[in-house]
């Protein structure tokens, strides 16, 4: 399956430019990934057909090649043609359906059986929520009901834009655990747009596509998502200001109630058990602005972790400063005020302890 | 009491047509930007402030023997428009038009255009999703629009009086019969009909805001 991408969007003041291929090599979730309001929202709608663009897009799926548009030849496939379907920021139920017939109303037009319908309500358990009004549903549930009716429209394409976006952390999980699950047993290739490193890091199997102001790039790993995120000439970086930190298996941590240790090379980070235990966690994502600097050990503090490293870049960003530095072989970014840079006469090559208020673990 | 079911047929018809009439337009109107929207809007609301008998005059032209309506009736062997059901249907129509449209552009502005793009990316077409989402959508709207258009219709007054004359059983109207009622003293009759027509006008209003707390949807 591949999405060939020639496109030129203009809309009042604002300019896209996206030349690119997305190719799923097995159905998976691609990330669109980007800061807001540089025109994800609009690429995305021209893909489904929604908005109007100029270019080519052409879209081959089991071995037929579709174009969608080329407007040289003035072809425009209209969107209920192009079979994609869109999951949007806020779910999008239809206020005059229940639950039920809003699930229906994509399960009547689409090429889908009775064993569709059955697998998809069990798999996203939704047996309850059928018969309910959707201004009863809570912000997950809407999504998760919106998710259901998505896949039983039998899309060749599922694309979703910032689906998670105004759900609580909780409710995140379950749908981004759900998407997952679907998306391998229905066999579906997912676009999956986000400004969120975390669900990036969740959620993307193989090729990410990033793309900047008006230009589109590609990466093909969340490995290289983490390189671009950390090298800080990079215009992505201010977006995360995140580090990532690659962990060994987890274990079970002694004497220290509720806690388990990741081991980095030589020192350790402790967090919460979660409630799933898996030792599938790879990595660990941990916001600069959660960690702060002490010049020495501090025995006193009530964060657990304290790591020892040291400072190998600064960067002046206007008011703040980006410290970076190397944890047994390994990049942490630290953000911290002007005043404390100045304070603690903070220069490259010394050595500094780092406390981490916060992290997030992801497989 | 002809007069009555008359006019009763006349705001039934005129609303039928219009509610058909005005879909489109109010469809265009709410999601389409064209230079020039504002005049079209000020002509489709123009009746609103315009007198009755100016209206009325046009129109009397217009449908007459020398007007487009004239021509019209010579086509099933008629003279004219004027003074006929068929005038006075078109007088109707035009003249509660803005009644009609106006709940309706608002509806579905108020609607937007999200549902009918989920509706696409669900493979249904423009049809499909009008017919199914923005029509079950807009019912408030309909209903609003539908009763004041009928409503507007029945309290008609200058334009049938000017364009339909005042003929039993073709083009007298309640309120005309009325004011003729009224004009001959014979108040027994004038307060009957007169009764009638306040409580049709008032169960009518009643509905509309009726439906206006049960929906929470848009509507004047």
């Amino acid at each position: 399956m591949r999405l060939d991408l020639k496109l030129h969007i203009k809309k009042g003041s604002f300019c896209l430019k996206a030349d690119t291929q997305i190719q799923w090599r097995s159905p998976c979730i691609h990330v669109i990934f980007g800061e807001s309001g540089i025109g994800k929202t609009h690429l995305l709608r021209s893909i489904c057909g929604l908005e109007k663009g100029e270019g080519k897009i052409h879209w081959h799926h089991k071995g037929k090649t579709i174009t969608w548009l080329d407007s040289q030849q003035k072809k425009n496939i209209p969107s209920h043609a192009r079979h994609v379907t869109m999951m949007f920021q806020d779910a999008q139920l239809f206020p005059h359906l229940n639950v039920e017939d809003n699930l229906k109303f994509a399960f009547k037009r689409a090429n889908a059986n009775a064993d569709d319908w059955q697998h998809c309500i069990d798999s996203l358990r939704l047996e309850k929520l059928l018969p309910l009004n959707v201004d009863a549903l809570s912000g997950g549930q809407a999504q998760r009901v919106a998710l259901a009716r998505a896949i039983l429209s039998k899309p060749e394409l599922l694309i979703l834009d910032e689906p998670l976006a105004s759900l609580d952390w909780h409710s995140k999980q379950e749908v981004m655990e759900y998407l997952k699950r679907l998306c391998d047993q229905w066999q579906l290739p997912v676009l999956y747009v986000t400004h969120d490193v975390n669900e990036v890091l969740a959620l993307a199997e193989d090729v990410l596509l990033l793309h900047a102001m008006t230009n589109v790039t590609t990466v093909d790993s969340p490995k290289a998502l983490i390189d671009v995120l950390q090298s800080v000439d990079h215009p992505f970086h201010r977006l995360g200001k995140s580090s990532i930190l690659h962990i060994g298996t987890p274990q079970e941590a002694e004497n220290m109630n509720g806690l388990i240790a990741l081991p980095l090379k030589q020192q350790i980070i402790y967090v919460p058990k979660p409630k799933k235990q898996s030792k599938a966690y790879t990595r660990l994502c941990i916001a600069a602005n959660d960690v702060s600097l002490s010049l020495s050990q501090p025995n006193d503090s009530s964060i657990v972790n304290i790591l020892k490293g040291e400072v190998c870049r600064i960067d002046d960003l206007d008011g703040h400063y980006l410290i970076q530095l190397d944890i047994d072989g390994q990049k942490l970014l630290s953000e911290i005020s002007a005043y404390s840079f100045e304070r603690m006469n903070i220069k490259v090559g010394m050595e500094i302890f780092a406390q981490i208020k916060g992290v997030a673990l992801s497989q | 009491m002809d007069a009555l079911l008359l006019t009763l047929q006349l705001a039934f018809f005129s609303t039928l047509i219009l509610l058909l009439l005005a879909t489109p337009l109010a469809w265009f109107l709410a999601h389409h930007q064209f230079k020039g929207k504002f005049l079209v809007e000020a002509l489709i609301a123009l009746p609103l402030v315009l007198p009755p008998t100016v209206l009325g005059f046009y129109l009397l032209i217009a449908l007459g023997p020398e007007g487009p309506g004239g021509w019209l009736a010579n086509l099933w062997g008629e003279q004219t428009l004027a003074f006929s059901f068929t005038g006075l249907l078109i007088g109707s129509i035009i003249y509660s038009l803005p009644f009609v449209v106006q709940p309706l552009q608002n509806g579905f502005i108020l609607i937007g255009k999200k549902p009918l793009e989920v509706a696409y990316t669900l493979n249904a077409s423009f049809w499909d999703g009008f017919l199914n989402v923005i029509l079950p959508l807009a019912k408030p709207a309909y209903i609003s629009a539908a009763t004041l258009g009928f409503a507007h219709t029945l309290g008609e007054f200058g334009v049938v009086l000017m364009i339909g004359g005042n003929i039993p059983n073709e083009t007298q109207v309640i309120s005309i019969a009325i004011f003729e009622q009224v004009e001959s003293l014979q108040y027994e009759q004038a307060h009957l009909l007169s009764g009638i027509l306040l409580t049709i006008s008032f169960v009518m209003l009643a509905i509309i805001y009726a439906s206006r707390k049960q929906s929470k949807g848009p509507l004047l």
